[in-house]
């Protein structure tokens, strides 16, 4: 008897995707950003009872309509990009650091502390201590689940959001302490400007918008091109390849996490003296949860962190500003359900990304005979995508090559030029061999 | 004594908020899902339970109805919750942690948003009571005999969802320890692998021990603005801290259903301490109150050192928790 008879086929089934292009990946992002938006669009035209026309107009007013606003604009874009990038090593290695709220109110603290006491120093003097002051505070506040993570394993991702109320308390006694018997806090040094970050121009922002977009840039090197972004995505991938390969976990592991709190306590430093010069307990919002959302949609790509945050800013601010304009049944709140829709697409849209759908015979069979009634329609329609997506990964390839070669140049240039007579530098050939090797043992397991 | 009481009962109350959290939490990481959007799910189910009491109270004031649909409504936004969540870790297979945050932003924005849209809609400017749900809910054995006594102050004078709490805690232990059913959904949460060659359903059993989960968590959203805000809509932030010292208590409770009873009074006994500290004879200024509304989350991070360094077997995690399964990856 026929075997195939017996087995029932299911009707779909799922199967992994090797590797895939990243124009196939930036396609599918795309069309779920899209349909995010678009949906957003209708639950707005539901609620706020305008037209689609209205809805988008008041959607771009809200980042771009004045200077005002569209400065707000980027310098929100600027920060949550900051604390995504802030987490993005850590995520790498598997760390699920979700504190980066409690991080940025360490780092706000910091900053804070400094302002509070310290009138008598000088202006720079102050910007200076409160800098260092924050990225300390912040990295020994994510250090300190790094440490116990690694020495007794505990559970870093409640562990981290437990710090997160912490901060928040210390936030709340501090605020308590300083207003006395003020109703609220007023802003610090509002006389002397002590210790407010100078403006470049009229762009009150910009150091921060300029500080982020370097580490922007530094941070993408730091995880493709160095040394110690290569043990991170070790210890990421296995932690017991990490550690056959002879690497120092303990340390990699804090070292990164510290890195990823230091960042996290930048932003609360930009928060306190670039922005705000105030310090409150929701300082950073529920930024760092987005964060964390937008890092893991961009595959922890910073230049993907960037685009995803000018999206989400666009939104959300856009969103309040139809709030503003619609009738007064709306409130703030509709800006956490619109970016939420668009959290969600960008989830769901990693299925496509990861997986394929494999039909059932008889539905191939159906789809094959209409994709070649397609192809026999309009023939010069797939060889031209073809090309054109050709093109486009050869476009990437090459610049990815050209980089990495002139990173190479680079590094040998400076070594010769530092140390006349350094020694055999590296060794990460050596590693990924082991690398190799434990995954080839692992297969034959 | 009076004061203890008054710190006692306000716990109780509090307590079962977080306990009903907790509960669904458990129930979903047996499964081997840890589903960070506890808040969301607790928030989507004190938003449906407060929309349908307020709405359903300006057309009619039969006490049948009044007490069942806001049951019902709750306990299904928080299973929406919990059957979104499964969607995408299970079926599409994303991120958990990624979808479970995620789950709480959009629940907290849905909460806040749909809450406040319900008040202003009906006319009102920034409050509203759903006063007569909420007395409902309330009647207590202690209320309805005219009992004074402090035993019957502590312990008979809440609204029927605080016995139902532990109620359904026992069940689940049952459910979870002695029976087929929960044998199977423990393996799955310990091996999906074996649990799949053994021929039990994993999505299956995945999809339902999520829903109901959520649905569960959904309840702790319904006692805490019926019972706790006596009916009445608040945007407070702290429903959201709520649920995430619910996922707390999951680790609290070293996953038995049984430990989240006490553990929960104890959580809301240690958030209010700041507030009842005369029964200590102490007294706080602004700024040590705020340090000690630090103590519940102190005694979680205390609690997780103190479990990992134990090191205890039936103290751990189910050992697939946070991983998906994916048959074609073995």
């Amino acid at each position: 008897m026929n075997n195939q008879a017996i087995v029932k086929e299911p009707f779909v089934r799922i199967k992994r995707r090797g590797t895939t292009s990243f124009l196939y990946r930036s396609f599918v992002r795309i069309v779920a950003i899209f349909f995010a938006m678009l949906f957003a669009t209708a639950f707005l035209e539901g609620v706020a009872d305008m037209s689609f026309s209205e809805i988008w107009k008041y959607l771009i007013d809200g980042a771009t309509v004045n200077s005002t606003t569209r400065q707000e604009y980027w310098k929100e874009v600027m920060l949550l990009l900051l604390i995504s990038l802030a987490l993005t090593p850590a995520f790498k290695m598997k760390f699920w650091n979700i504190g980066g709220q409690g991080q940025v109110l360490i780092g706000a603290l910091a900053t804070s502390i400094v302002m509070f006491y310290g009138k008598g120093m000088s202006n720079s003097g102050m910007i200076i201590t409160s800098f260092i002051f924050s990225i300390v505070a912040g990295g020994i506040w994510a250090a300190i689940p790094a440490i116990f993570k690694v020495k007794l394993n505990a559970n870093e991702t409640l562990f981290t959001l437990m710090m997160n109320y912490i901060a928040i308390q210390l936030v709340a006694a501090s605020i308590d302490a300083w207003k006395g018997k003020a109703s609220a806090l007023p802003q610090f040094n509002t006389d002397t400007r002590l210790g407010y970050l100078p403006s470049i121009g009229d762009n009150t922002y910009g150091i921060i918008m300029i500080c982020v977009l370097v580490i922007t840039v530094i941070l993408y090197l730091y995880m493709k091109h160095t040394k110690h972004g290569y043990e991170v995505s070790v210890v990421g991938e296995s932690l017991k390849t990490a550690k056959y390969a002879g690497m120092n976990t303990t340390w990699i592991i804090v070292r990164t996490v510290f890195l990823s709190g230091a960042l996290c306590g930048l932003c609360g430093f930009f928060y306190v003296a670039g922005s705000d010069y105030l310090i409150s307990t929701s300082t950073s919002g529920s930024y760092g949860f987005t964060a964390i959302i937008v890092s893991w949609a961009a595959s922890f790509n910073p230049f993907g962190m960037l685009i995803l945050s000018i999206i989400m800013t666009f939104m959300s601010k856009g969103t309040l500003n139809v709030v503003n304009y619609a009738s007064n049944t709306l409130n703030q709140y509709t800006a956490y359900i619109t970016v939420g829709i668009l959290l969600f697409f960008l989830i769901g849209c990693e299925f496509f990304i990861q997986y394929r759908m494999v039909f059932n015979s008889k539905l191939q069979a159906k789809f094959d005979s209409n994709s070649e009634k397609i192809h026999k329609a309009i023939p010069w329609w797939f060889s031209f995508w073809k090309k054109v997506a050709d093109g486009i990964d050869a476009c990437i390839a090459a610049v990815q090559k050209w980089i990495s070669v002139n990173l190479a140049k680079l590094k040998t240039a400076l070594i010769k030029l530092f140390k006349k007579n350094a020694p055999e530098q590296p060794k990460e050939e050596e590693v990924e061999a082991v690398v190799k090797d434990e995954k080839e043992v692992g297969i034959h397991d | 004594m009076t004061s203890f009481i008054s710190w006692w009962t306000s716990a109780v109350v509090f307590g079962t908020v977080i306990m009903y959290g907790a509960l669904g939490e458990i129930l979903t990481e047996k499964s081997g899902h840890l589903n960070l959007g506890v808040p969301g799910m607790v928030f989507l189910g004190a938003f449906a339970g407060f929309a349908s009491a307020f709405l359903l109270e300006q057309k009619t004031t039969n006490p049948v109805v009044l007490l069942l649909i806001p049951l019902i409504c709750a306990f299904a936004a928080g299973a929406l919750g919990g059957l979104i969540y499964n969607f995408f870790t299970v079926t599409l297979k994303a991120n958990q942690n990624v979808t479970g945050l995620a789950l709480t932003y959009l629940g907290v924005g849905i909460g806040s948003f749909g809450g406040q849209y319900v008040v202003k809609a009906a006319g009102y400017e920034t409050f509203a009571r759903a006063s007569a749900t909420s007395s409902i809910y309330c009647k207590s054995i202690a209320k309805l005999g005219g009992l004074t006594d402090p035993f019957s102050k502590m312990f008979l004078s809440y609204g029927f969802l605080i016995y139902l709490a532990i109620i359904v805690a026992v069940i689940m232990f049952i459910i979870l320890k002695k029976t087929r059913v929960g044998l199977n959904l423990r393996s799955i949460g310990e091996s999906p692998a074996t649990a799949d060659a053994a021929g039990i359903n994993v999505t299956k059993y995945k999809y339902l021990a999520t829903i109901i989960g959520g649905g569960i968590s959904g309840l702790g959203g319904l006692t805490y603005v019926l019972i706790y805000c006596q009916g009445g809509w608040m945007t407070a932030n702290s429903i959201e801290a709520l649920g995430w010292l619910a996922v707390a208590l999951v680790i609290f409770s070293t996953w038995k259903p049984l430990n989240a009873i006490w553990g929960s009074y104890l959580f809301a006994l240690l958030y209010w301490f700041y507030t009842n500290a005369n029964v200590f004879h102490m007294e706080f200024n602004v700024v040590q109150a705020d340090l000690v509304q630090m103590l519940p989350y102190l005694v979680t991070i205390l609690v997780l050192i103190f479990i990992s360094l134990r090191k205890k077997k039936e103290n751990q995690p189910p050992a697939s928790l946070g991983l998906n399964y994916f048959r074609e990856d073995r």
